[in-house]
C-alpha cells in the first residue's frame, strides 16, 4: 500500500509527486515510456533521429526503440506531438513559462472580463494562484530569456510595429518582453562559441545556444543532470523528487518506474461513491502485470492519455465530460524571409513573445530544416497557388495562405535556414465540448483501446475563429516591421503540441471533471495534475508553468485532505531545483 | 472535384473496363520501377510481394518530388526539373516507405478491410487488383492476402493502402495516367493532378476517401475513413520532414551523421556539423536579466 501513485512522469506528475515526497509520503511514479537517464550517450542533435514518429528517441512509444511507436486515431488532417518518457513533452518543449492571463480566472474585474472564455473559468481567482505561480518559477527555476539574433529581429519588429514592452511577470496589457523561460542562462563559455571541446560543465554553465530544443536538451555536456540548461521535468522535478530525503526534513525520495504502462486504475463503489484504490500496469519489456494499493490516485498521464485510462477503467462519466473541451491554442503559423541572418536555427528555440489579452499570443521559433519544412507543409488550406480546401484567406502576408510545395518550398529552404524567421500563432482557445478524446473503434493494444482525437480546425467557437484571425493579422504586420522580405501564413491544420482541459475542473458539475481540488467529482481519492485538469486554455500562454502550479496547489490538497497535512506554499521557501544537494544526489546515482 | 463524386466515379469505371479489357494493363509496374537506389527492402521471394513493394516505392519517390524536386525522372515527370539535389538520390522514396510501414503497430486487423476497401474500388472501375499491380493471373491473390500472407501480424505495411489511395485518385484525375514510364499512376502526373489527388483526400468533403469509405466493413466504415483523411493530410507533412531531415545519413551506433545530408547543404544547415553550441548570444533586450515576482 503506498501513499500515492502518480501515474506519468511528464509535465505534471512529477510535481505532485516531488511536493509529495518532500512532506514524507510514500510516493510511487509510473512513466508509460523510457527513462532517458544517460541523454549525453542516448540523444543526439540530429532532427529524425530524435523525432520520428515510429523510432526516434522522442516518440510516443515503449523504451526498446524497434518495437512499434502505439496508436492513436486521428480523424482529419491533424499532427499529435504526443510524447512518452520520464519528462513527457517538457522533454520537446521550449521552456516558455509565462503566466496566465488573469481574465480566466473566476473573479476577475478588469475592463476586459467579457473577452475571455467566461463560460469555462478557472474556479479560484488569480490571485490565489499566483504564490503558487511563485513557488513553481523559484523552484524551476524560471529565468529571463537571453537574446540571439532571431529575438533581436523580432524586438525590432515589435518596436517598430508600436507594441509597448511588459514589465511585469502577470500580463496586463498588449505588450512584448524577453520570454520568462524555464532555461538556464548562459554562463561561462555558453553562447560565446561552438566548439563543442569548450562546452563541457562547468566552463560552461547554462544555455549553450545549440538550437536543439526540441530534440531534448543534455547540455552543458557532463553537467549534473539537475544543471542541464532546459527545466523540463526530467532535469527539474524528476531529480527534485529523487533527492527530497536530501532536501527537506523528513523528505522521503520517490520511487520511479519507467517503461510501464498503467493499463487500469482500480476502484470500489463505498457508499454513493466510486474510491479509487490503486492501479494496475505492464512491464512493456516483459509483459508482465503488477498491481498495487494506493490512499490515492493521481493521473497525470496528459491530455489525450488521461481520458484514454479513464473510459478504459470503466470510471464513471455522468455529465459526458471525460475527454471534453481539449483546447490547443488553434496555432497558426507565420514565416518571413529575410535578405540578413536571422539566426533561425541557433539559440533557444523561443526566447521573445508578445500577448493580446483576450486574444491570444505570438512567440518566435527557431527551428532545423526538417521540422521548418514541416511546418511550411502544415495547412488545411490546401496548396498554394492550387488548391484552397475552401480557405487560402489573403491578409497582411504575401498571396493566399497555404502549404508551400514544390519549387516554391524548396527555394524558400535553399533561402537559407538560418534566413527564416517564424512566429507561432498562439490562440485564446474557448472550450468547445465536441472537440475531444474517445476510446478508438480500431483493435485494441495490449494497454485497452486506443484514443481517438477529434480536434478539428474548424470546429471552434465564434470568438475563437476571430481571435485566431486577429493575432494572424498583427503576427504578420509584426513580421514586416521587423523588416521581413516575403511573408507566409501557413493557416496550420491542428498541431497538437499545447493541449489542455480535456478533463477540465471548473465552476459547474455540468460542464467539468474535477472539483476545485482537482479531485475527480465522481472518484473519490482520484486527482488529476496534467494539462488535462487546466479549465480553460489560459488566453493563449504556454500551459506548462500553469500544470505545474496547479499540480503543487493539487499536492497540497492531497496533503491537507487525506494526510492530515498542513499547506506549505503559504509558509515555506521553495528549494531550486539546481540546488548542490541535488547534484550530488544526481552524481552518486550516476545521473 | 467533380471526378471524384459517385456518379463521374461509377461513369469513369467503363473507361477503365475498357483499357484493361484491351491489355494495356499497366505495363511498367512491374520491373521498371527499381531506381537508381533499390529497393527498400530485402528480396522476399514472393512475386507478388516484390510487385506491391515496387509499386508502394514508386508512389512514395512521386510524393518526395512533391515537396523537394530535384534532377529525377520522377521531378522531370512531375513537370518541375532542377539541377540541384533532390530526395531520389538520397533515398528519400526508400526512407518514406518505411516511415509508412512502421508507422503503425497493428497488424492485418487493419490492413486488410483498408485494402478490401480499395480493391472494392478499384474494382468498381473496372480495375482488378492484380493486373493493378501489374500481378500476373495465377499470382493473382488479393491484396488482403498478400498482407496477410507475408507480412507480421504486428504492423500495417501502410506505404500499400497509402499508394493505393494515391494511385486510385491518380486514375480518377487523370485517366491517362494508367500507362506511360515510372512504376505507378500517381508518380506519372503533373504536380498540378498530384495536387488535384491530395485534394481529393483532404478537402472539407473528402470525396475520394467517401468512395473507399462506402466499401469498408462496419464497423471499420467512418473510423477508416477518418484515418485515410489524416493519412491525406500528412502525407505532404511527413514526407517534407522526412525528406529535410538527416534520415538514413544518420549512424545510431556512432550517432554521427555521414555523408553530409544534401538537405543540410541545400539550406546552409550547421555548417560544421553538429556541434553543441553557437556563439549566438548577444545580450539582453535592454539589459533586462530578471522580472522581480512582484513588478
Amino acid at each position: 500500500m503506498r501513499d500515492v501513485i502518480v501515474i506519468g512522469a511528464g509535465g505534471g506528475g512529477p510535481v505532485v509527486a516531488a511536493e509529495l515526497a518532500g512532506r514524507g509520503l510514500d510516493v510511487l511514479v509510473l512513466e508509460g515510456g523510457p527513462r532517458q537517464a544517460d541523454p549525453e550517450n542516448q540523444w543526439s542533435h540530429a532532427e529524425n533521429d530524435a523525432n520520428n514518429p515510429n523510432n526516434g528517441f522522442l516518440r510516443f512509444g515503449p523504451e526498446d526503440r524497434s518495437k512499434p511507436a502505439w496508436f492513436r486515431e486521428w480523424t482529419t488532417n491533424l499532427f499529435t506531438w504526443q510524447l512518452s518518457g520520464v519528462g513527457g513533452t517538457t522533454q520537446h518543449y521550449y521552456g516558455n513559462s509565462p503566466r496566465p492571463m488573469p481574465g480566466v480566472f473566476r473573479g476577475y474585474a478588469g475592463a476586459d472580463a467579457a473577452e475571455y472564455d467566461t463560460g469555462h473559468l478557472f474556479p479560484f481567482t488569480y490571485d490565489e494562484f499566483v504564490p503558487y505561480l511563485e513557488w513553481v518559477e523559484a523552484t524551476l527555476p524560471v529565468e529571463t530569456a537571453a537574446m540571439g539574433t532571431k529575438e533581436a529581429l523580432t524586438f525590432r519588429g515589435c518596436e517598430s510595429y508600436g507594441l509597448p514592452l511588459q514589465t511585469s511577470r502577470n500580463i496586463t496589457r498588449n505588450a512584448f518582453r524577453p520570454q520568462q523561460n524555464a532555461i538556464l542562462q548562459p554562463g561561462g563559455t555558453a553562447g560565446t562559441t561552438d566548439r563543442s571541446d569548450l562546452l563541457a560543465y562547468p566552463q560552461a554553465t547554462g544555455c549553450t545556444f545549440c538550437g536543439h530544443c526540441f530534440q531534448g536538451c543534455y547540455l552543458p555536456r557532463q553537467a549534473p543532470r539537475n544543471q542541464f540548461a532546459k527545466r523540463s521535468t526530467d532535469n527539474s522535478y524528476v531529480p527534485l523528487g529523487l533527492s527530497a530525503d536530501a532536501i527537506r526534513p523528513g523528505g522521503r525520495a520517490f520511487e520511479l518506474i519507467a517503461d510501464s504502462f498503467v493499463q487500469s486504475i482500480r476502484h470500489e463503489q463505498e457508499g454513493a461513491h466510486t474510491v479509487a484504490r490503486g492501479v494496475t500496469w505492464r512491464n512493456n519489456t516483459t509483459g508482465e502485470i503488477f498491481s498495487e494499493d494506493a490512499r490515492v490516485v493521481v493521473l497525470a498521464g496528459g491530455a489525450t492519455e488521461s481520458p484514454r485510462l479513464w473510459f478504459n477503467s470503466g470510471l464513471p462519466n455522468p455529465n459526458d465530460w471525460v475527454g471534453r473541451g481539449h483546447t490547443d491554442h488553434f496555432f497558426d503559423w507565420v514565416v518571413g524571409s529575410f535578405d540578413e541572418y536571422t539566426g533561425n536555427s541557433k539559440g533557444a528555440n523561443s526566447s521573445a513573445r508578445m500577448d493580446f489579452p483576450g486574444r491570444g499570443g505570438i512567440e518566435n521559433v527557431g527551428l532545423g530544416p526538417a521540422i521548418q519544412a514541416f511546418a511550411l507543409s502544415l495547412s488545411d488550406s490546401g496548396a498554394r497557388g492550387f488548391y484552397n480546401n475552401g480557405r487560402g484567406f489573403t491578409g497582411p502576408w504575401d498571396g493566399p495562405a497555404g502549404r508551400l510545395v514544390g519549387n516554391e518550398l524548396k527555394d524558400l529552404m535553399m533561402g537559407g535556414i538560418d534566413n527564416l524567421l517564424n512566429f507561432l500563432v498562439i490562440t485564446d482557445d474557448h472550450v468547445e465540448p465536441g472537440n475531444r478524446i474517445t476510446p478508438s473503434l480500431f483493435p485494441a493494444d495490449e494497454n485497452g483501446a486506443p484514443a481517438k482525437i477529434d480536434v478539428s480546425l474548424r470546429h471552434r467557437t465564434r470568438r475563437t475563429l476571430e481571435n485566431r484571425e486577429f493575432m494572424v493579422h498583427r503576427a504578420a504586420e509584426i513580421m514586416r516591421a521587423a523588416g521581413a522580405k516575403k511573408v507566409y501564413r501557413l493557416d496550420w491544420a491542428p498541431l497538437l503540441l499545447h493541449v489542455h482541459s480535456s478533463m477540465r475542473m471548473g465552476e459547474s458539475d455540468q460542464n467539468s471533471v474535477l472539483d476545485a481540488n482537482a479531485e475527480a467529482r465522481w472518484v473519490k481519492r482520484l486527482f488529476i495534475a496534467d494539462n488535462s485538469a487546466l479549465a480553460n486554455s489560459l488566453g493563449g500562454p504556454n500551459p506548462t508553468l500553469a500544470t505545474q502550479a496547479l499540480a503543487t496547489r493539487t499536492a497540497e490538497r492531497i496533503f491537507q485532505m487525506y494526510f492530515g497535512g498542513d499547506s506549505w506554499v503559504d509558509k515555506e521557501a521553495p528549494v531550486v531545483s539546481t540546488d548542490a544537494r541535488i547534484s550530488a544526489r544526481m552524481n552518486a546515482m550516476g545521473l | 472535384m467533380d471526378h471524384f463524386n459517385r456518379r463521374a466515379f461509377l461513369a469513369r469505371a467503363s473507361l477503365f473496363g475498357t483499357f484493361v479489357g484491351a491489355g494495356v494493363a499497366l505495363p511498367g509496374t512491374l520491373g521498371n520501377s527499381l531506381g537508381p537506389v533499390g529497393r527498400a527492402n530485402a528480396q522476399t521471394g514472393s512475386a507478388v510481394l516484390d510487385a506491391v513493394e515496387a509499386f508502394s516505392l514508386d508512389t512514395m519517390r512521386g510524393l518526395c518530388v512533391m515537396v523537394m524536386p530535384g534532377p529525377d525522372e520522377w521531378s522531370r515527370q512531375q513537370g518541375t526539373p532542377r539541377t540541384d539535389p533532390g530526395p531520389i538520390e538520397g533515398g528519400g522514396g526508400e526512407f518514406m516507405k518505411d516511415l509508412f510501414d512502421n508507422y503503425l503497430g497493428m497488424g492485418d486487423q487493419l490492413a486488410r478491410p483498408l485494402a478490401l476497401g480499395i480493391a472494392q474500388a478499384l474494382s468498381d472501375m473496372g480495375i482488378q487488383t492484380a493486373p493493378f499491380l501489374g500481378l500476373s493471373e495465377p499470382d493473382g491473390r488479393r491484396i488482403d492476402q498478400v498482407l496477410g500472407y507475408v507480412y507480421s501480424d504486428r504492423v500495417l505495411p501502410l506505404s500499400l493502402p497509402v499508394a493505393l489511395l494515391l494511385n486510385t485518385g491518380a486514375l480518377l484525375a487523370a485517366p491517362q495516367s494508367i500507362v506511360g514510364p515510372l512504376g505507378s499512376p500517381f508518380s506519372r502526373l503533373s504536380l498540378t493532378d498530384k495536387l488535384r489527388v491530395l485534394e481529393g483526400i483532404e478537402g472539407p468533403v473528402p470525396q475520394l476517401v467517401s468512395i473507399i469509405d462506402g466499401a469498408l466493413p462496419v464497423p471499420l466504415r467512418g473510423s477508416a475513413s477518418g484515418f485515410l483523411r489524416f493519412a491525406g493530410g500528412i502525407l505532404l507533412e511527413g514526407t517534407a520532414f522526412g525528406v529535410y531531415s538527416e534520415q538514413n545519413n544518420y549512424n545510431p551506433a556512432t550517432r554521427t551523421v555521414d555523408p553530409r545530408p544534401v538537405p543540410w547543404d541545400l539550406t546552409g544547415y550547421r555548417p560544421n556539423g553538429l556541434v553543441d553550441g553557437h556563439d549566438e548570444f548577444i545580450g539582453y533586450y535592454q539589459n533586462r536579466t530578471e522580472v522581480p515576482a512582484d513588478a
